[in-house]
């Protein structure tokens, strides 16, 4: 039980009055981010980040992992009380958290989120400390060409099966690799994109491009339609406990979710958008009162709850054994490594034992802290959302220039910015993911240093990607990704043609499943 | 709202994502031919500097093409519907002005300090968004700006400009 005798030894590391004191402090700001409209972990930790840069990094991982944690919870209530999911992955939370706050029962799928989350995050740190030193020692044998093909799967599955259309993901990714490509290039010392501007030399900043795109974005957005928008917010009553039913209808929900999506987050597609609505799915289907759900049933909001949480840790796997980040916030989690130093890949954990393991007790440490402080301090935080629309985002604005600034050199970082920020708000109103744009930025420098070690071990010859069974089977996985939803669509397409009136106006259906359906009136909702 | 719109309506497509198709395809070209103006370093090098971009800029031409097809010849039925949607609710006006406070901000942040400006931006912004109370706004922001200066500063150890202000 070499892992046990390690992982004691990362929550040693971890439980330091310091150390926890900063988990605390990163719980505390996190759920402050989570409960603000509109943004969520990822530019939680991108403000926190310029922050913690003086920091040690134990300490500092601890309060990152308090502050993802804090705004995930976060993000759950504002989905619950306010109908606001912040990320895809609380989207389905909403569907039956918020008809549960109407029915008064609010405080009950706060708690049942929050320790649905707790249960997940305890079966998925089980998960984690034995199947991470397994993948790590697969991965040694890796080869440049394998991990290329690798990027290009989570880069693909990723863009395919996050947001309704192909062609608008792609194009989003595409944007990030581009934006990736600016700066000097590390191989060959030539200079790339930078319009003439000496500030990019070093490269876009990745907490720049995350703010700008995510919390300044966002807020424009929101200032584009302010004057049209009522939000109805449910307020708390009774207390925040779950009765006895609620109980027993709620722990079968969490163990299954939980169960779901570690090994989904553990695959390179990874993302939890996939397996929460997986999980609402089949605690619909497993129901004997299927006709609740959507009017408040709980088992729609432990299943998915503790899915979502479990799905984060299983992105640990591919992010800290490979150093494959599958999702925006585990990209940005991977620069967070950088700035200290810490390269994941399979040799960490040889080499890094300590920040390994003191990274995975301090996720734990992060999911318990969240129960402890945050199920009794709920009130409060839904004081929060109490503040005037216009102070609200006001203040993120403000935030926001001053996280852009703290990383930013000169003035022109600080327009880059906005003008990024204005980009986003084109491609949010019209469908555009944004969550491929930073993984495309983040993982396209690593794809191209992956595509030429392979061309320099293989001097040059591009069929060692489809010589090479690991890498051809990965492209070829790629490849099917992309294909997929338009064929899905088209055979669907056929099928209806027959009984449908209008052929003209196809509605085209969502990528995954039928039961996905839902998020589209969700969208519907938001717009009318 | 969106019941309403059905096959009838869906003939007035909105010019915007038309738009937004026409200029990645322009921004799309614009890569590519950047990408083939780019040197080639001297001596043997597996891949060069202009390979991904190459690639990037070729895929996201073939990307913004089919996005125009599907924007003009072959609508995008959700799209179309969430365009007209979008074109309904939105007050550019509010938009542009945020965005010309932060221009004056991001100008006048050194001169002015991190304080002073934070604390008129504030305000303004809170303003532009539909908030009528300027004496409380004025109020918040000034406590909002000055606590993140002194905080920032002093515990924190990042720096930001003082400006006139005897600190």
């Amino acid at each position: 039980m070499d892992q046990l005798s390690s992982l004691v030894n990362g929550f040693a590391a971890v439980l330091q009055p310091e150390i926890l004191l900063l988990g605390f402090i990163g719980c505390v700001l996190g759920t402050f981010v989570g409960v603000l409209p509109g943004i969520g972990p990822l530019v939680g930790i991108a403000l926190l980040l310029p922050v913690v840069y003086n920091f040690e990094a134990t300490g500092a991982l601890v309060m990152l992992a308090g502050v993802y944690y804090g705004s995930m919870y976060g993000g759950s209530t504002t989905s619950i009380l306010l109908n606001t999911p912040g990320e895809a992955s609380s989207v389905a939370t909403t569907l039956d958290g918020f008809p549960m706050s109407r029915a008064g029962r609010g405080g009950a799928a706060l708690a049942t989120a929050a320790i649905g989350s707790f249960v997940a995050g305890t079966i998925a740190l089980c998960g984690l400390v034995f199947l991470a030193p397994l993948v790590a020692q697969i991965a040694v044998n890796f080869q440049p060409a394998d991990y290329f093909a690798l990027v290009v799967l989570a880069l693909i599955t990723v863009t395919s099966l996050v947001g309704r259309s192909v062609v608008r993901g792609l194009i989003s990714l595409s944007l990030g690799l581009f934006v990736g490509l600016i700066g000097l290039d590390g191989q060959t010392g030539q200079v790339r994109f930078t319009f003439g501007l000496p500030e990019l030399y070093g490269g876009l900043d990745v907490i720049l491009f995350v703010i700008g795109l995510f919390a300044l974005g966002e807020t424009f957005y929101v200032a584009s339609r302010l004057r049209y928008n009522t939000e109805e917010l449910v307020a708390v009553r009774g207390g925040v406990w779950m009765n006895r039913e609620e109980w027993s209808r709620s722990w079968k929900p969490w163990l299954r979710g939980s169960v779901i999506g570690f090994p989904m987050g553990a695959m390179p597609a990874g993302g939890s958008e996939v397996p929460t609505f997986l999980s609402y799915t089949l605690e619909k289907r497993l129901s004997r009162h299927p006709e609740q759900f959507g009017h408040g049933a709980i088992e729609g909001v432990a299943g998915p709850e503790a899915a979502n949480n479990s799905a984060f840790s299983g992105v640990m796997v591919p992010l800290l054994t490979l150093g494959i980040p599958t999702s925006a916030t585990a990209a940005i989690l991977l620069s967070s490594f950088q700035i200290f130093n810490i390269q994941p890949g399979p040799l960490l954990f040889e080499q890094h034992p300590e920040v390994v393991w003191s990274l995975i007790a301090s996720l734990y440490v992060g999911n318990v802290m969240l129960l402890l402080l945050n199920l009794p301090l709920v009130k409060l935080w839904v004081k929060l959302l109490e503040i005037p629309r216009s102070l609200l985002h006001s203040g993120i604005i403000v935030f926001a220039m001053l996280g852009i600034y703290s990383v930013a050199n000169s003035e022109v970082e600080l327009f880059i910015a906005l003008a990024i920020g204005l980009a986003a708000l084109v491609m949010r109103r019209y469908d555009f993911p944004l969550g491929p744009a930073i993984l495309g930025m983040i993982l396209g420098p690593l794809l191209e240093t992956y595509f030429r070690r392979a061309m320099s071990v293989e001097l040059g010859d591009l069929t060692v990607f489809v010589t090479r069974p690991l890498s051809l089977s990965l492209l070829l996985l790629a490849v099917l990704a992309v294909l997929t939803p338009p064929i899905v669509g088209l055979v669907r397409r056929r099928k209806n043609a027959g009984y449908r009136q209008q052929s003209s106006a196809e509605p085209r259906e969502p990528v995954t499943t039928t039961e996905i359906a839902p998020s589209v009136q969700r969208r519907e909702r938001d717009r009318s | 709202m969106a019941g309403e719109h059905d096959a009838s309506t869906t003939a007035r497509t909105p010019w915007g994502p038309r738009a937004l198709a026409v200029v990645l395809v322009a921004f799309s070209a614009w890569v590519l031919y950047s990408a083939l103006r780019l040197p080639e370093p001297g001596g043997y090098v597996a891949v060069g500097p202009s390979f991904f971009p190459l690639v990037i800029g070729g895929g996201l031409l073939v990307l913004s093409l089919t996005f125009l097809v599907q924007t003009t010849v072959r609508p995008d039925w959700y799209l179309t519907q969430k365009a007209a949607a979008e074109a309904e609710a939105t007050h550019w006006l509010t938009v542009a002005l945020v965005v010309a406070a932060l221009m004056v901000y991001v100008l006048v942040l050194e001169p002015l300090g991190y304080a002073l400006a934070t604390g008129v931006l504030f305000p303004v912004l809170s303003r532009l968004m539909g908030s009528k109370q300027p004496v409380r706004d004025i109020v918040v922001g000034m406590t909002l700006s000055t606590g993140i200066y002194l905080g920032f500063t002093s515990l924190l150890g990042v720096r930001l400009p003082a400006g006139p202000l005897p600190w």
